[in-house]
């Protein structure tokens, strides 16, 4: 873990992961949409709109773990100090709102057929727009703050914060009498979805995961790009020699 | 399929979906390609500044 604190070694790597993972998601995602699309049954009382759940499940999944995944790098940034945490923090931010935008206007889209409305406020829903609105605030707080340092331990600090949210969450349909279901994958019982259904789900699933992490392995590479530019920009500016190839990340103060 | 009175949410919903990954795609790769550029620009510049 250590070893690819050092860019070099993860800039290696990412180069080597990148079309790996990509290729996988590509294959996982074939799979899952043609499961999704040809082989599931329409639902019993939805018909066809049951579609929308290999969407907006594995978006609502990503959106709760790529939130995770900033909160162990918060923690490498303000407690280990791990030169590339803010780095996988500040990548991880676009991603997560994407994937939580992609959960809301997919779930407001299944909504309206079924529930008859857009939007209600109800808990599930109200707590997953505040989760997108607290990634909006960490991308805005590493847009704002010039001084990288000073951004990362910010950012880190609101994503510490904001992770009270995720099993408000995750709980929401059973501590309120909520319009969204509870969960029926992740549960004691086992999951409550028939096999034909459950399986073309855990694909998407599994793919959606994939993708995340070929884009953040992508984003974390963008990262230590600009870092390098940065830092090689500063020292043209002040007259010494300018070496595009072994330049280190500024490290977190 | 195309006899469900609502697929159209369905098809929305999934266009929306590729519109959405598309863009994180591309973004990232926008970025890269211009991070690469500039750094391969720098030693340009510092070698016309320095004539």
């Amino acid at each position: 873990m250590l070893n690819y604190a050092n860019p070099t070694n993860f800039l290696r790597l990412a180069s080597v992961l990148v079309p790996s993972f990509a290729t996988l998601t590509a294959v996982l995602l074939g799979a899952g949409l043609y499961l999704a699309w040809f082989v599931a049954p329409p639902d019993y009382q939805q018909g066809e709109t049951v579609k929308i759940m290999y969407l907006h499940v594995p978006a609502a999944w990503l959106a709760m773990f790529i939130y995770m995944v900033m909160t162990s790098a918060a923690l490498g940034t303000l407690v280990w100090r791990h030169p590339l945490a803010d780095a996988a923090q500040k990548a991880a931010a676009n991603l997560g709102a994407g994937f939580t935008f992609l959960c809301l206007v997919t779930g407001s889209l299944w909504g309206k057929p079924m529930w008859g409305t857009w939007w209600v406020w109800d808990a599930r829903l109200t707590s997953v727009l505040v989760l997108f609105l607290i990634y909006l605030g960490i991308i805005a707080l590493w847009q704002t703050i010039e001084d990288p340092g000073r951004a990362a331990r910010a950012s880190a600090i609101l994503t510490l914060v904001g992770v009270v949210n995720i099993p408000i969450i995750k709980f929401s349909v059973d501590w309120w009498n909520t319009l969204h279901q509870p969960a029926s994958v992740f549960r004691l019982g086992g999951p409550a979805i028939a096999g034909s259904m459950l399986w073309p789900l855990i694909i998407m699933a599994v793919a959606f995961t994939f993708l995340f992490l070929t884009l953040h392995l992508m984003a974390v590479r963008n990262e230590i790009l600009r870092r390098r530019l940065r830092r090689l920009t500063i020292l043209a500016a002040s007259g010494e020699t300018v070496e595009t190839g072994g330049a280190f990340p500024e490290p977190v103060q | 399929m195309s006899g469900d009175p609502n697929i159209g949410f369905v098809i929305a919903a999934y266009a929306l979906g590729v519109m959405i990954v598309a863009g994180m795609i591309l973004t990232i790769l926008l970025d890269y390609k211009s991070l690469k550029k500039a750094l391969v620009r720098l030693p340009q510049r510092r070698a016309q500044g320095q004539d």
